[in-house]
């Protein structure tokens, strides 16, 4: 529906609000736009739930175990894991880092969690697997510059899982790589 | 009720890129220096994406939603501080959008959903980091606060 000017109070197709001005012609409210699906949200969230329900009771409607088959996630929660290890080394290492990469580590951490709900299976317990990369980096400098390269592989692989992902992942994945992204800008 | 389609997505994004560049005409001029720069280099991307989507939907016989006229903002644009508060607020408003195209879409139009939100959190951290903002960056771009 097309805007009316001159005050009326309106609705578009859009879903966006208006607010409305004697004499001037409506102002859609910028939180307005934003806002403009949040009612779906809520209801693609409950849908959410749903399916990690369903998942944990593994489709199984007497409720017993989640089987402890592969998920699609599996790959980014180890690799989330294996990232958020070589934060915590970084900074075990070099305590004066902590400000440096201590909320981006933070952010990791949040991934992680978000993946590990997302598979609907129990937080892995078994060692993260050491980096493959040689000696680790002999000051902070050259550490930071290490994690920015992590970041910088991370990044990619979130991208293309997010781009291969199923709709139930895609949101998850997409902010992940975009976090990962907006890491490179402070870690330069 | 209908399901909410991609290109319904696509509508919505395209309404918020409109809504961006009305922001960014009215936050750029209380910014100084290297953020007079950076505020157009936004300004452009948001119109870049905003013709790509008009096109996009145009060609899929969708009407394009028009830009407003004028948008209410959320406070008062008067100083340095508060044009950074509003570069922050239309990214992550962008990025809130363009996240819950992600699951209505795939191939091409999936890819054009992410590269916004990931240019849309990239932003975002650097106006926080303009501002001062700590920390800069957030776990999940996209997800409102």
């Amino acid at each position: 529906m097309r805007a009316v000017a001159g005050g009326e109070s309106r609705r578009d197709g859009g879903g966006l609000s208006v607010a409305s001005r004697a004499g001037m012609p409506a102002a859609v409210t910028l939180s307005g736009v934003w806002s403009a699906r949040r009612p779906r949200r809520a209801v693609l969230t409950g849908l959410a739930g749903l399916v990690a329900t369903a998942v944990v009771a593994g489709c199984d409607p007497f409720g017993s175990a989640p089987p402890p088959g592969p998920h699609a996630l599996d790959p980014m929660v180890t690799a989330t894991r294996a990232l958020l290890a070589r934060y915590d080394a970084a900074i075990a290492t070099f305590a004066e880092l902590a400000a440096k990469v201590g909320f981006v580590r933070d952010d990791h951490k949040a991934h992680l969690a978000a993946l590990v709900a997302a598979t609907g299976k129990p937080a892995p317990t078994n060692p993260v697997p050491a980096p493959t990369t040689s000696a680790p980096p002999a000051d902070p400098t050259a550490t930071v510059a290490a994690l920015a390269a992590a970041e910088q592989t991370a990044a990619e692989e979130a991208t293309a899982a997010c781009l291969a992902a199923q709709p139930a992942y895609a949101a998850l994945l997409g902010s992940i790589a975009a976090c990962h992204t907006t890491h490179l800008e402070v870690l330069k | 009720m209908r399901p909410v389609s991609g290109d319904d997505r696509l509508s919505a994004a395209l309404a918020a890129e409109h809504a961006a560049i009305f922001g960014y005409g009215v936050l750029g001029p209380k910014l100084d220096g290297a953020l007079v720069d950076a505020a157009r280099q936004a300004e452009i991307v948001h119109r870049n994406r905003r013709d790509v989507l008009m096109v996009r939907l145009t060609d899929k016989g969708r009407t394009p939603p028009p830009a407003e006229v004028s948008y209410d903002l959320p406070f008062a644009v008067t100083d340095r501080a508060a044009a950074l508060r509003l570069a922050v607020t239309l990214e992550e408003g962008c990025g809130a959008i363009w996240r819950l195209a992600l699951p209505e879409t795939a191939g091409e139009e999936r890819k054009l959903a992410l590269d916004a939100l990931v240019d849309t959190a990239v932003r975002a951290t650097r106006w926080r980091r303009a501002a001062g903002t700590n920390p800069p960056t957030v776990a999940m771009p996209g997800v409102p606060n």
